[in-house]
């Protein structure tokens, strides 16, 4: 696989900017001195705290590529290797999502700014303020119910929420915690929006080590059965949930999640909570039936454009993307047209009682 | 020796510590500017704080110090395992560090 490089010694092609402080993994911006106006982040996706290495660069990539096929907007990411103080480190590089400036909000700001409303509004009242699809709902409400000069459209916003949720479902995404979820407000326009997609690289269980995904492959291979799949993942959990939380903080340390490990019935109930979503969303049926489905060959096609860009890349992964992303996306299928079925029954049913 | 702790140019407030207590004091016009910009979204509940003391770092310097864990923040800001919570939020102050909008800088 071919990476750019980013070298910010003296007698390099870049500058560097600044530190970037948030999140775990080191990052920085800097200029390619050819074009020094578009502003570049560079992030090691090295395992924390030592050089062994992780996949999470290529999940970055053809996480990009999946978002380019279906239209969701996405931060471009490349792989990349950085040279800096004589040391080379891989990692990748992403285009400034916000060249303009707007504010920059987290999940965890819109989420708080709810939680703390109702609780000085309404004596002291709790609300849950977790990070899940519902409670993003309500408090994008409470926000713009309580800014009447900020344009805020909650349903185009929750839809593009909507299809992210499903691509991270089927893609296994681990880390959309709350800081891995933000929205721009542009001053000038009022404007308030998702930015990009960002942070997408823990797909796949590429944030583990190599024997972890050739034994999720061996074992699909094996048996493509959900269940399978279902049990492999207990020990991954996810980040985000629709209504249940799949993920608790601690109020002294909000930057820190813990993930709540996934049961059978924790991930039971996330699909249904999901098939709930789906059912009442043209957008997002026609998002799963039409953009997703089995024809699609989304995971060929993202491996296609980016093997195009930047060489070929581990075959393993991309066999085994391919089987998780296929099965996952038939189970949730399945699940939704069943339930549109049982649901059509129940209504015929309510007409002719 | 204080912390000036800003969103986007607008100085909220400053914090010192005392060997025993942190100390916050608003900046009245600051808050009301930052407020205003950002629709009341900032993470921010020191509002109106005068002499207002704790024996723990506020919530809104927390997150401060979970970057400080960094290796190249380490490095940059010259941060030991030795240094305290408040040698750390110093260091950084000192670099005039950054995230979302907020950042920490040394009072002149």
């Amino acid at each position: 696989m071919n990476r750019i490089e980013v070298c910010t010694e003296n007698y390099g092609n870049a500058s560097a900017i600044d530190i970037d402080v948030r999140g775990s993994r080191e990052k920085f911006w800097f200029s390619f001195n050819d074009s020094p106006n578009q502003k570049w982040l560079f992030k090691n996706t090295n395992k924390l705290g030592t050089n062994k290495k992780t996949f999470e660069d290529i999940g970055e990539v053809i996480f990009y590529e999946i978002c380019e096929q279906v239209g969701v907007k996405c931060a471009l990411y490349a792989p990349a290797i950085s040279v800096k103080d004589g040391v080379e480190k891989e990692g990748v590089i992403s285009a400034n999502y916000n060249p303009l400036g707007f504010q920059e909000f987290s999940g965890y700001s819109i989420l708080e700014y709810y939680k703390n409303f109702a609780y000085d509004n309404y004596h002291g009242l709790n609300v849950d303020s977790e990070n899940t699809l519902d409670n993003y709902l309500h408090a994008l409400k409470c926000f713009a119910a309580t800014n009447r000069a900020a344009r805020v459209d909650v349903d185009k916003i929750m839809t593009e929420m909507g299809k992210r949720f499903l691509l991270d479902y089927l893609c296994i995404q681990s880390d959309r915690n709350w800081y891995n979820v933000s929205f721009l407000l542009d001053n000038s326009s009022c404007n308030f929006d998702l930015s990009p997609c960002f942070d997408n690289g823990n797909i796949f269980c590429w944030n583990f080590k190599s024997s972890v995904i050739e034994h999720l492959n061996k074992l699909l291979s094996n048996k493509n059965k959900i269940s399978y799949l279902n049990e492999f993942l207990k020990s991954k959990p996810i980040a985000m949930g629709v209504k249940t939380c799949m993920s608790l903080h601690n109020n002294e340390t909000p930057h820190l999640m813990s993930p709540l490990p996934q049961t059978e019935d924790s991930i039971t109930i996330l699909e249904n909570e999901m098939v709930d979503m789906i059912l009442k969303s043209k957008e997002l049926q026609d998002f799963l039936f039409n953009k997703l489905g089995k024809e699609n060959n989304i995971i060929d096609k993202a491996f296609f454009e980016a093997e195009n860009k930047y060489g070929k890349m581990p075959e393993l992964l991309h066999e085994q993307a391919n089987r998780v992303f296929n099965l996952r996306c038939e189970h949730l299928t399945n699940l939704v047209k069943q339930a549109k079925k049982l649901k059509e029954q129940e209504e015929m049913n309510e007409y002719f009682v | 020796m204080s912390i000036l702790y800003s969103y986007h140019g607008n100085v909220l407030g400053s914090l010192t510590f005392d060997e025993k207590n942190y100390c916050y004091n608003s900046v009245p016009e600051g808050e009301a500017a930052a407020k205003q910009m950002s629709f009341g979204l900032i993470p921010y509940r020191l509002y109106n704080s005068q002499e207002l003391k704790s024996d723990k770092l506020f919530d809104e310097f927390k997150v401060w110090l979970h970057y400080s864990s960094r290796n190249d923040v380490k490095n940059l800001c010259e941060i030991n395992e030795l240094d305290s919570d408040w040698d750390k939020l110093v260091k950084m102050a000192k670099h005039e560090l950054k995230s979302d909008g907020f950042s920490l800088k040394l009072a002149q």
